[in-house]
Formats: structure tokens, sequence, C-alpha cells
């Protein structure tokens, strides 16, 4: 299999003169390449869509194939992916969701391996490289990498980079430790596509397919990695509108999913205690946010309003550790206030999913992009 | 993407926990002689921000206690004099980490129970549309 994963196509040379020149040739012009097809779905990206298209195609190693699915675009995502140099595929109408793309450009494959990049993602230049070598595991079906958001300035910026720098530099690593990784993220994940086919490609009947797909996989016995090198650089949503959006979509999801895969998460170890100490989080964090300290603050003294923050110096220790390895101490610093904004915001949206969800029976079923 | 609310709810002291649970699995790989260079260092690296984040977090709760004390919280709930209300400060926060503790193991138990009694769900794992799901357009 390691060698079906990081194959060299080397031509055969006749004499070992030709062989030492032809060695000299492939360093210099050559990458090695890797059976995979990276697959980008696409509406209207034209603003991102060439960054991604180049950093994909400027990797340390050389993929077969990007297939960009302009999924209806009303802009020209197409063209400008087209000109970047990757293969444009036009559904004849919009599919409706990012897995619908996906899954109409999965017919199209034809190597061992798929990846799944957002429109709005750049991957850093050894990404691939980094993460292609975990599929030496016969039994894994997919790997995912770590994401840093690409720009921070806003607010909600900042506070998703802090939220990532805590959420993939701590819990995933832990997850991965126990073998089961809440979640390959949809943003930037390498699967086999055989076992992709076999699950009926990205599921399309909740509202974050990466959880699904992950939860699926576990749900057959099959693996999943984190692999914290290969780090891929996403656009967040920079104001409150998209953010929300952001948030619904993924509290909503993360519900959704629970109600589908309950009874085998609870075969699954760790996973099973992950996802319930989230969903105990997501209640009742959320409902100690939103009214249990604005009550006792007005009832007994303001002194509990430090509730919301009174974790920062916790919070801020894997942060800081993890910024500091790259080499951005400050930057997550200045971030944290970012964080405890995107946290209690976060805990509104999480309540409504569970109330719509779960008590009202009221689920979201339309797809609406981040930004 | 992120779920839930990441901090140190019940889900952070979790995953604190569970960084001293890979101290104890790791030492057993170890042993057995099938522990890497590179787990080693992943390990001793959560367990290091593990224990950070303890200290931090028991600083914080004391803290938290003692400005209960201070600003006269623990005096309006437990109707002593400021000096009285003092002595309160230890038990307000073994209190706090220790009803944190119970739920985790609660959550765990639950968890266990469940899985004792609620059979697997293959169809749950397919991924593809149901039938049901085709016919109504989904």
């Amino acid at each position: 299999m390691a060698s079906q994963v990081c194959s060299i196509a080397n031509p055969t040379p006749d004499t070992e003169t030709e062989a030492v020149a032809v060695g000299i040739e492939d360093t210099l012009t050559r990458r090695r390449q890797v059976p995979l097809t990276v697959i980008v779905p696409a509406y209207n990206e034209s603003e991102t869509i060439e960054d991604t298209v180049h950093s994909i195609l400027e990797q340390s190693v050389e993929v077969a194939e990007v297939i960009v699915v302009d999924d209806g675009s009303t802009d020209d995502t197409g063209q400008k992916a087209a000109r970047a140099g990757a293969t444009v595929l036009r559904p004849p109408q919009n599919t409706g969701s990012k897995a619908g793309a996906q899954n109409y450009a999965l017919e199209h494959v034809a190597t061992a391996f798929t990846m799944a990049i957002d429109a709005d993602t750049t991957l850093a230049p050894d990404a691939i490289e980094k993460i292609m070598p975990s599929f030496e595991d016969p039994e894994l079906a997919a790997a995912c990498g770590f994401v840093v958001p690409r720009h921070v300035r806003t607010t909600w910026e900042r506070g998703r980079y802090a939220e990532y720098l805590f959420a993939f530099g701590f819990y995933k690593s832990i997850q991965d430790y126990f073998k089961h990784p809440l979640i390959s993220s949809g943003c930037f994940s390498a699967y086999r596509t055989d076992v992709l086919r076999e699950m009926g490609g990205w599921p399309t009947r909740s509202m974050t397919e990466d959880m699904d797909l992950t939860w699926s996989f576990y749900g057959r016995g099959r693996g999943v990695r984190f692999v914290p090198d290969a780090v891929c650089y996403p656009v967040e949503p920079h104001n409150f509108k998209f953010m929300s959006k952001q948030l619904r979509r993924w509290s909503h999801g993360f519900v959704q999913n629970i109600r589908l895969h309950w009874r085998n998460l609870i075969h699954l170890p760790y996973l099973r205690t992950f996802v319930a100490a989230a969903l105990w989080d997501a209640a009742v964090a959320s409902l100690v946010y939103l009214v249990v300290i604005p009550v006792l603050a007005i009832v007994i003294s303001p002194l509990f309003l430090l509730g919301y923050v009174i974790d920062a110096p916790v919070v801020m220790i894997p942060v800081l550790v993890t910024a500091g390895k790259r080499g951005e101490f400050w930057k997550a610093l200045a971030s944290m206030p970012g964080f405890f904004v995107l946290r209690t915001v976060n805990a509104v949206f999480m309540l409504e999913a569970l109330w719509s969800e779960l008590v009202v029976n009221k689920p979201l079923t339309t797809y609406e992009k981040g930004h | 993407m992120t779920v839930g609310i990441p901090g140190t709810g019940i889900g952070g002291i979790l995953y604190i926990m569970l960084c001293g649970w890979m101290m104890v699995c790791e030492g057993g790989r170890f042993l057995r002689g099938s522990s890497t260079c590179l787990m080693r260092r992943v390990v001793l690296r959560h367990f290091a921000i593990a224990t950070g984040m303890l200290v931090s977090l028991l600083a914080s709760v004391e803290l938290l206690a003692f400005l209960a004390w201070r600003f006269g919280v623990i005096t309006t709930l437990t109707g002593n004099p400021p000096s009285a209300s003092r002595q309160w400060i230890g038990p307000v926060s073994i209190t706090a980490v220790g009803a944190a503790l119970i739920v985790i193991i609660g959550i765990a138990a639950l968890m266990n129970l469940l899985r004792v009694v609620v059979a697997k769900s293959p169809a749950a794992a397919d991924a593809r549309p149901t039938k049901q799901m085709a016919e109504a357009g989904d």
C-alpha cells in the first residue's frame, strides 16, 4: 500500500549515464506523484478559487487531477478555476449542498485516493505529502489535517483562530491518540476512494456531511486519523451574518448526527464519551452562559459575570503553547477576547439547535454557506 | 468544524483527565516495546499542557471562591457574617471540582449502561439515502 500511496513515476533508462541524467532531471523537474484526485466544490468562489487550485498544484507532491465542481455559480468561478489548471465540471443544476457537488465529481475519480478541499481553503506546500502516508494503514478510511484560519482580523476570525488552536492543538490530538478523531474536517480531508464509494459518497442527509461521514466510517469499523503536521488555511466568516449561518449549520448538524448515529456511537469506546461530553456542554454550558450567569449576576452579585471568562487562564495554556510552536504567540494572545465572544454566541445557536431538532422536531434542511 | 462549546466545561476537564490516562497507556506500550519516540513526545507534551491547565483550573476556582467571600457573595448565600464565611472558601472550590468529576463519571457510566442495553444499528452507518428519503426528494 505504501508504494501505491507514494509511487514514483520513473522511466527505466538503458545505461548508467542515462540513469544519472534522468535522475537529475527528475529531481529538478518532477515531483513525486500520488494517486490522488482533489475535489473542490465551488459556488460563487471567484475570489478564492485560484489561490485554492494553485496551492494544490504547487504541492511538494504531484496529484493526478484537481476537479473543481462549479455548482451553478453566477460569477466566473469556473473560468478562473480552468485558467488556474483545474478540470471543471458543471452539474446540470445546483446540487443544493457541498456534499451533492462532491458526489457529482466522485463519479469521475479514477485514483485510489480522493481528497476534499473547500474552495476557500489553501494548503501548506507539504500538506498532501504529510497526510498521505497515513494510508499505509489498510484499515484507514480517511485522514484530516490541522485547520488554521487564513485571515485573523475581525473579532469573529480571531475567535475562530483561538478556538481552532484550542480544538486542533489539544482536543483533536487526544482524540487521535485514542484512534477516534471526532470529525475528519470537510475543508481538508483525504479518503480511500473505494471505501468512500462503498459508503455512497458524502452523505446529504445532515447539515454537516463531514461528521456524518466520519461517524459512518466508524460504524463500519473503518479508521480515521488526524495528521497535525498537514496544515490548511480556510477563509473563516468575517462578520456576524456569515458566522451565524455557519454556527447554525454546525450546531444543527451536530444534533442531527447524534440522532442518526447514537446507537452506533455508544458502542465506540472513547468516541461515545467525547460526544456525550460535547453534548452535555452544548446544553448545560449554554444554559449557564445565557440564563444562570445573567440571573445570578442580577439577583446576587455582578461578580458572577466573571463566569464568562473565569476559565481564561486554563483555555489560554493550550492555545498559547500551540501558537508558540507556530511562532504566533502574540497573535493568539490578542485573539483570546474573540474566543469568549464566539463561545457565548455559539451557546445561543447550540440551544436553538437542540430546541429545534430535539424538542419541536423542526430540522434545518437548507444548506447555507458560511461566507 | 468544531462542535459544542469549547473550553473548560465538562469536556475540558474530561480531556485533562484523558491526558493522564494517555500517560498510563503509553507507559504500558513502552513496557511492551510498542511505544515510539514520536508518540512519547506527543503524550508528554499533552500531559505537560494538561498539568498546567489543571493547576490553572484549581487556582481559578480558588480565586473565584475567594472573590465570592471578599465581595460578600458567600455571606449573602449562607447568612453568616464575613468573618465566619471565610471558612466556606475551601468547601466551595472542592464542591465545584467534585461536581464536575461526578458529572464526568456519571456520563461515562451512562454510556456504558447504554452500550449494554442498546443494540448497534447497521443502517445508521449507511450514509446512502434511504428509499424513503429518495422518494421524498431528500
